[in-house]
């Protein structure tokens, strides 16, 4: 069987981990490393692959060509036929949309697939009783879930992969289908999580679930992963950022003018060589975006420089999500544009400088 | 510092937590195997109390007819037997209904349905339907003899006795009822729904398997048709009178003057041995390969 010792802080190791599917690889060559208590988001579109490779994760799915390497008895392992019982013993797993046998209940569903994990058969029912009051679904417990909702099956389906506690938790898309308030609870439920030493994996497609948790990204489009890292350091990877600016009021004559009147207040603190549209108004939310060099010293002259030129600022802020979506759109277009140049670069030099685990 | 405890405690009754489960091996296996039986038996009640009701409704069908026919002066059977064997009319159809309706969704659901998503990295495909096959065959054996027990109250209430060979016959509908359930495993396993399953089965028992049956009497090949699933059920009755010949010609007169005859040959039922070997293998093929498929397939 094969074994490695190395990198003690590995949990799941994908290495050059490849599925065709005929001749379409719906994902090729994807190197990642979980680590042991992070929270791993694994961010891509509908059909990138992000399900395929937590398949394979869970034995789902062969891998074509490469492997993936869990680990045992302190040792990484190769997930193979023989050792997949013992190894994805340890691991929780919702896959795509949770389904149900519709005539049973969530008791009766979620006692069974903690017993079949080996949770003692004596505190499996209060164990029940508790994750399923953690997504307020206690009222339900004993109804058939075919009369769900689509949001309470996710929910049932989140808690089915920590419900006979594992270490590491794989959750698909967990935000899917779920009304804003049920997406607060996962993320804060996934925190939770990360607070009792859990390691998760999750992915969504959702930039704003996936950055206000996750405490690296992994990028995947096109069966290809094209980034992974923290955001701190994908963002210096990037050298852009952005400031979200609310005004007091916008001038009559329009956002237009406004942006030509920041211009010059704020062009010579953005450290960007290229300033082509680095200031831009959202009519929808009437704020003015503008992208920096991510550097929070520049963040600070910029901020100074409209308090000097007397612009009334509402709010100035960094969000996340909008700079993860700036990130996730760059990633992609660069990756479209360059091809395997742009990946084969993105995996050897991180690597050579000890930054990027991709 | 909070933080710290929370995970603290945490890390302590994981370490409990983990001392309390059932460790991986023979004992986990079993465990896995024993609630899979009792999840099966929890996800099937509403078609085993059907498949009861269907076992009653033929059971009461027969009883009717049978009660019109003794008042319209139908000759009452003397020997039990025979009144016992008139309500076995049906029984073949009786394990199919049942046997397709059990296996049908045994394997094909999980992918049709996408539950194996959930369920297969809790557990190995083999365990699951070794689990899964002994709790549908329970419920189809309960099925058949529920049937069986309704009948033999019919007898004892008309005759007071029950005839010795009622066990005897019980017990090859049982394993024909076993074979069955297999024949349709191996296409719950191979087809992708559930209901394709249970129709394709139906079809070719009821369909295909009578063809051939015709064929072979047409043609009069005299080889034992032991690769016909079907033939095996003959047993269930013949074991009230065992042929001593099960061999047998039937002249036949086609024409309205009986002009062209014709000579049609038929096996009337497989010896017990050759019964007993045949369901068995039947049964061990068909599962054989229903597990392979099923070990293989992946879902999408």
């Amino acid at each position: 069987m094969s074994k490695n010792t190395e990198n003690s802080d590995v949990y799941v190791s994908f290495r050059n981990a490849t599925k065709k599917f005929g001749n379409f690889a719906a994902v090729s060559n994807v190197n990642l490393d979980i680590h042991k208590g992070e929270i791993l988001g694994f961010l891509g579109p509908n059909g990138a692959g992000k399900s395929t490779t937590m398949k394979m994760m869970a034995y789902l799915l062969r891998p074509t060509e490469g492997e993936v390497w869990i680990r045992g008895n302190g040792e990484l392992e190769k997930l193979t036929s023989k050792n997949k019982d013992y190894l994805l013993d340890n691991i929780g797993f919702l896959i795509e949309n949770p389904f149900f046998y519709a005539n049973m209940t969530p008791r009766e569903t979620l006692s069974y697939f903690g017993e079949l994990k080996g949770y003692p058969h004596s505190k499996i029912k209060q164990r029940v009783e508790d994750i399923v009051e953690m997504v307020g679904l206690s009222e339900w417990i004993d109804k058939k879930i075919g009369t769900f909702s689509k949001g309470m099956r996710q929910k049932i389906g989140v808690i089915s992969a920590i419900v006979h506690d594992p270490d590491i938790i794989v959750l698909d898309e967990p935000h899917t289908g779920l009304d804003p308030t049920a997406r607060k609870m996962v993320r804060e439920f996934i925190l939770k999580l990360k607070d009792m030493g859990k390691t998760v994996f999750f992915s969504s497609h959702l930039l704003y679930e996936v950055s206000e948790v996750a405490d690296r990204v992994a990028m995947i489009s096109h069966g290809e992963i094209i980034a992974c890292d923290t955001l701190e350091k994908l963002e210096s990877m990037a050298k852009k950022s952005e400031i979200q600016l609310e005004l007091l009021e916008i001038p009559e004559n329009g956002a237009d003018d406004m942006v030509k009147r920041l211009d010059p207040i704020i062009g010579p603190h953005t450290g960007l060589e290229n300033k082509l549209d680095y200031i831009r108004f959202n009519p929808d939310s009437e704020i003015f975006e503008i992208l920096f060099n991510g550097d929070p010293k520049k963040q600070v002259e910029i901020f100074k420089a409209l308090f000097t030129a007397g612009i009334d600022v509402v709010e100035f802020s960094v969000p996340k999500a909008g700079l993860l979506e700036d990130l996730y759109l760059k990633f992609m277009s660069e990756s479209k544009e360059n091809g395997a140049e742009f990946l084969q670069k993105r995996e050897f030099e991180p690597k050579q400088k000890g930054e990027i685990t991709v | 510092m909070a933080e710290l405890q929370t995970q603290t405690q945490a890390q302590a009754d994981n370490m409990i937590l983990t001392e309390q489960r059932t460790k991986i091996g023979t004992k986990r296996s079993y465990l896995q195997i024993e609630k899979t039986i009792k999840y099966d038996f929890l996800r099937n009640g509403m078609k085993f109390i059907s498949m009861l009701i269907m076992s009653f409704l033929i059971f009461a069908l027969f009883l009717i007819i049978e009660i019109i026919d003794e008042s319209n002066g139908a000759i009452v059977p003397t020997d039990p037997a025979d009144y016992f064997e008139g309500y076995l009319m049906m029984i073949s159809f009786i394990i199919l209904i049942v046997a397709s309706t059990f296996g049908g969704s045994m394997i094909a659901e999980d992918f049709e349905k996408q539950t194996g998503n959930l369920l297969f990295p809790k557990i190995t495909k083999d365990r699951l339907l070794f689990g899964r096959f002994i709790a549908r065959y329970s419920y189809s054996a309960i099925s058949v003899t529920f049937y069986y027990i309704l009948v033999a109250i019919a007898t004892v209430l008309k005759y007071n006795a029950i005839p010795k060979f009622v066990w005897g016959s019980l017990g090859w509908a049982l394993l024909y009822t076993f074979a069955l359930l297999s024949f349709v495993t191996f296409f719950s396993a191979i087809m992708k729904r559930s209901s394709s399953a249970t129709i394709y089965s139906i079809l070719i028992v009821l369909i295909v398997f009578q063809l051939l049956t015709m064929i072979l009497m047409v043609t009069g090949v005299t080889i034992e048709p032991f690769f016909m699933l079907t033939y095996y059920s003959n047993i269930i009755t013949s074991w009230f009178h065992m042929p001593e010949e099960r061999y047998m010609e039937l002249p036949f007169h086609r024409g309205p003057e009986g002009i062209s005859e014709n000579t049609f040959y038929s096996w009337i039922t497989p010896s017990a041995t050759g019964a007993v070997i045949g369901m068995l293998v039947w049964s061990v093929i068909t599962l054989t390969i229903a597990y392979l498929v099923f070990r293989r397939r992946q879902n999408k």
